[in-house]
């Protein structure tokens, strides 16, 4: 019966060309094919290097109405880690730092959704790398949430930034140099169920 | 040369600048969406010094990113990597700069393997024929605070048009591993992928593409010593 309900509450929300997203949360899976996490660094003050955590899992449960009963809840395995430079990438994997093969995901679980401004969100939840859980919070801003024009499913999509420091994870190493802020944005797509025909 | 501390304080607002969604419309295009990674640079306080040189790109400490809109849901990246070239600094006459770089299209690198192979396709670069880009400065000026206006012909597949890279001058120091003059630059530009004849499936997925690039270069090993 809830199922039921929640399509005709998509097939609503699609019916009338909603400008926002289905009214009553509505899980949304996390395209990985279209989701990147991206984190940056300076790099003894000459350059700011970007390496991408990709193939992403997770859901996201939005909800337009109450956006506190949103929330959201991500896996990234590390080996989707990729700094474009094959011998940094395996630095990066070694104990030195991720230490991938004790560790092999990273995690972030939503504590609370907030509407911050028209389209945006604060989302502050728990991330948890190498074991290590700290609070982060991030700034979230909707792009868009609609039908993809592909399957016509209930699609949404949002740009999330926030800045942690490294060593409080773990891999501190070469910090100050290589700063210890890191600075992640990342991109995501995600799609509830088909639409009803 | 202080480590500029700046350089670590991104404007946050920049990345926070979508508007609220509206399927209805086509998406946004990527200029409007946040950076593909948050501006690294803020002028710094004190003009950073330039020391003249010839200074050849290390392609492990440099990225060219670049970012669009799909469909207007997501900002995706792509990374082109394994970047070499030269960059000629002028500190006492910067408009006698000069920056040439190529562009191997083998170390294109998106976030999936098969997204990669159809961006290397016909479809799109077409690298068997096509295996590089360049990029070659026809002028360098100073814009003020640490800013540079880089313009230069820009060639993907056989197709060149002139770009406007908006370049900040990161520092100039010893590079202390290599123990050599080092320069770091980041730069930005937004670019329409059909002048090149990559514009497959725009406007849906956009055709502007914003390109962000931070590189360091150093002087070779067999260079006179600076000054």
């Amino acid at each position: 019966m809830a199922r039921s309900l929640t399509r005709l509450a998509s097939g609503l929300a699609l019916g009338a060309l909603a400008t926002t997203a289905a009214a009553a949360p509505l899980t949304y899976t996390i395209d990985a094919s279209h989701t990147d996490v991206i984190a940056q660094w300076n790099h003894l003050g000459f350059s700011n290097p970007t390496a991408h955590f990709g193939q992403v899992e997770g859901a996201i449960v939005y909800d337009a109405d109450d956006v506190s009963a949103s929330s959201v809840e991500v896996t990234i395995p590390l080996s989707g880690l990729n700094s474009h430079v094959a011998r940094f990438d395996e630095h990066l994997r070694s104990a030195d730092f991720f230490e991938v093969e004790t560790f092999p995901v990273a995690t972030f679980r939503s504590t609370s959704v907030e509407a911050a401004g028209e389209g945006r969100l604060k989302v502050s939840g728990e991330l948890t790398i190498k074991g290590t859980t700290r609070p982060v919070v991030l700034d979230v801003a909707l792009n868009k949430a609609g039908p993809h024009p592909r399957n016509n499913r209930p699609t949404i999509g949002f740009d999330a930034t926030a800045t942690v420091l490294r060593s409080e994870f773990g891999p501190g190493r070469g910090a100050p140099a290589v700063s210890d802020e890191v600075k992640i944005r990342i991109t995501t797509e995600a799609q509830a169920e088909s639409a009803p025909e | 040369m202080k480590h500029s501390p700046k350089l670590l304080l991104l404007p946050f607002a920049l990345t926070l600048a979508i508007a609220a969604c509206k399927p209805a419309e086509p998406p946004a295009p990527a200029a409007d969406a946040a950076p593909a990674v948050p501006e690294a640079t803020a002028p710094a306080e004190a003009p950073v010094e330039g020391v003249s040189g010839t200074y050849v790109i290390d392609p492990n400490h440099t990225n060219v990113v670049a970012q669009w809109s799909h469909f207007g849901f997501s900002n995706p990246v792509a990374n082109f990597g394994q970047v070499e070239g030269t960059i000629v600094y002028d500190a006492d006459n910067v408009g006698a700069s000069s920056v040439e770089v190529t562009l191997p299209l083998s170390g294109l690198s998106s976030f999936a393997t098969d997204f990669n192979e159809h961006l290397s396709s016909a479809d799109f670069f077409d690298v068997a024929k096509f295996p590089n880009a360049t990029f070659k400065s026809t002028s360098v000026e100073s814009t003020g605070g640490n800013r540079l206006k880089v313009t230069g012909d820009l060639t993907i597949k056989d197709h060149t048009n002139p770009v406007v890279l908006d370049v900040t001058i990161n520092r100039f120091a010893e590079q202390p591993m290599a123990k050599r003059a080092a320069a770091g630059f980041d730069a930005t530009t937004t670019i329409k992928r059909s002048d090149f004849g990559v514009g497959a499936y725009a406007p849906n997925v956009s055709d502007e593409v914003q390109l962000r690039i931070t590189t360091e270069a150093v002087v070779a090993a067999d260079a006179p010593a600076a000054d």
